[in-house]
């Protein structure tokens, strides 16, 4: 008896790319690292119920179809970038390229305790400072350096002794390659998002059947950043997408070359203090809701157009419960209150996470959390530790309560080697 | 050129960072011969799909009762619409797919690349290929399908 050849769950893929003429779709360039994936063809049927003196469903018509897509992924600092501004919108990202942007002005070899480069700009101070050789070449290291440099140009410019146990560079690199700083990339939220096409490949790597689909013309309708203690950073996105179309094959899946964020890495400020709370975090999660409008439908099948509707910034965090005044804040209008206030306890949130070679990093900022609720600390006879529950929305309303609004309800500051804008 | 395998087209990565291949599926050189490496950094070339290299055209049945069909790669316009505009063309159903924007073609789009392929199962044989793949396109599924009706009646 034949047997059949079943195809794996987990030959499958997710890219993204933006779309450059919208509603146009583009092929693929990112892929990230899924951990749970699903596409739904979201399909609005009608049965039709006509009066011809039977009691029977005379037919059924499809009145519309769009696509849902959802993902789970750990994702690297410049697809990290990437994913954050899809999120937050069209030209969302302010780029800043590095201050330190020079090359090597003669080889190096591994195991040296310095370089010589072309340029001193950004290497008078004496502050340790990371920076990247190499960007964008299987030899990339980003390794820490001792500033100031020496001579009078090409200049010398010591490697720190804290990089690489003292030991110097990992890699060779050669004359003319690349020295520089993070690129900067802060993103705030905007009134409306960019195009994007998604493609899910079901089935289709390792040379099985399955399918792959392309989804043109998305925008993300949710972005949750969560993570929990020892974990990694995660992002859950949700995208809806206007017309899909089945390829022929599935894309050459490209995967970035560099390590995910963990919550260890994570430095917080609660309520503008670092100390309190803010060192007793379990777990977090932010979640932007940009609530797409998918009712535009015209004379087609599919959606006209997607546009952001209101947009909400939802927190939660755990704490540690070593401390009422979170309790005090939301219920009786200040850290101190001692009965009930109609006040909204008002905070605000900056976390960063920065990578051991400190040069990629990830910040959030929200200037004014309004909390919402705090999940009372359970009695219990098992005697092991309390938790607090915390939830909050960003507001626009500036936390002092007076003067003009915030500029915005989430900001996104990465620092990475993506050297152009989003 | 002739090893290289079907639906791959040579192509020079110009991606910002250095990435790598992801598993499950087989890579070549531009010679067509196996690639041993992984990594892919800026200024590699290689066979990629050929359509993320060069984009494709698709056509789609407006009323969709047709079935979609891919007009070819890249920006491809049958004869009969030539001179439309892209609105129209697009109103008619014409979807064009944008390459890899990480990737630049090595060579122009093979001169043998099927000019019509029928993206599902049809009911209607609304496409003719061009048998010695120089005539891009012979009559659109519109045309083909209102000559078959009218046959029928």
């Amino acid at each position: 008896m034949a047997v059949i050849v079943p195809i794996r769950s987990d030959n499958s893929y997710i890219g993204l790319a933006k779309e450059v003429t919208p509603g146009t779709p583009v092929a693929p360039t990112t892929f990230p690292r899924w951990q749970s994936l699903s596409i739904e063809i979201d399909a609005k049927m009608e049965d039709i119920w006509e009066v011809d003196g039977s009691r029977r469903l005379s037919t059924i018509i499809k009145n519309r179809q769009m696509v849902k897509i959802k993902f789970t992924a750990a994702l690297r600092p410049i697809e990290l970038g990437l994913i954050e501004s899809a999120a937050m919108g069209a030209s969302s990202d302010t780029y800043t390229g590095p201050t330190v942007n020079t090359t090597l002005s003669s080889g190096s070899s591994i195991g040296a305790t310095s370089i010589s480069v072309a340029a001193n700009t950004g290497l008078t101070g004496s502050t340790v400072i990371p920076l990247v050789i190499d960007a964008g070449l299987a030899t990339e290291e980003i390794a820490l350096f001792a500033p100031p440099v020496t001579g009078a140009g090409p200049y010398t410019l010591n490697v720190s002794n804290t990089y690489n146990g003292g030991n110097g560079l990992k890699f060779a690199h050669t004359s003319g390659h690349t020295v520089q700083g993070a690129a900067n990339h802060v993103m705030v939220d905007q009134s409306d998002g960019a195009y994007w096409t998604f493609e899910v490949g079901l089935g289709t790597l390792f040379g099985a059947g399955g399918t792959t689909l392309r989804v043109r013309t998305c925008k993300i309708e949710t972005c949750k950043r969560s993570a929990k203690a020892g974990g990694l950073l995660m992002h859950d996105i949700e995208v809806v997408g206007i017309a899909s179309t089945v390829q022929g094959s599935p894309a050459t899946v490209t995967l970035e070359s560099h390590q995910p964020f963990l919550f260890t890495q994570s430095a917080w400020t609660v309520d503008g203090a670092t100390t309190g709370d803010a060192p007793n975090l379990k777990s977090f999660d932010i979640e932007q809701k940009n609530n797409c409008d998918v009712d535009i439908q015209t004379e087609q099948l599919t959606l006209a157009a997607i546009i952001y509707g209101m947009l909400t910034v939802g927190v939660g965090f755990d704490v540690v419960f070593t401390a009422a005044s979170k309790i005090y804040q939301t219920y009786f209008g200040s850290t101190t209150g001692t009965t009930d206030a109609q006040a909204l306890g008002l905070g605000s949130l900056l976390v960063t996470f920065t990578q051991p070679d400190t040069l990629q990093t990830v910040q959030y900022s929200i200037l004014t959390l309004a909390y919402t609720k705090i999940g009372m600390p359970a009695p219990n006879k098992d005697g092991k530790h309390y938790s607090l529950n915390v939830s909050g929305t960003s507001i626009a309303s500036p936390l002092a309560g007076v003067g003009v609004n915030n500029a915005y309800m989430l900001q996104t500051t990465v620092n990475n080697t993506q050297y152009s804008g989003y | 050129m002739s090893d290289i395998p079907k639906g791959l087209a040579p192509a020079r990565y110009i991606g910002g960072h250095a990435v790598e291949l992801g598993p499950g599926q087989r890579y070549y050189n531009i010679d067509g011969t196996p690639r041993r490496s992984r990594m892919l950094e800026h200024g590699d070339e290689l066979l990629m799909r050929d359509e993320d290299v060069h984009g494709k055209t698709l056509w789609h049945d407006p009323h969709y009762s047709l079935p979609s069909i891919k007009v070819g790669l890249g920006r491809v316009v049958m004869p009969q619409h030539a001179g439309l505009s892209n609105e129209e063309l697009a109103l008619i159903g014409y979807e064009w797919h944008m390459g890899r924007s990480d990737v630049e073609a090595l060579e122009p789009i093979a001169d043998t690349a099927p000019a019509h392929e029928v993206l599902a199962d049809s009911a209607v044989a609304s496409q003719v290929v061009a048998p010695d793949g120089e005539a891009r396109i012979i009559e659109s599924p519109v045309e083909t399908a209102k000559a078959a009706e009218s046959e029928n009646s």
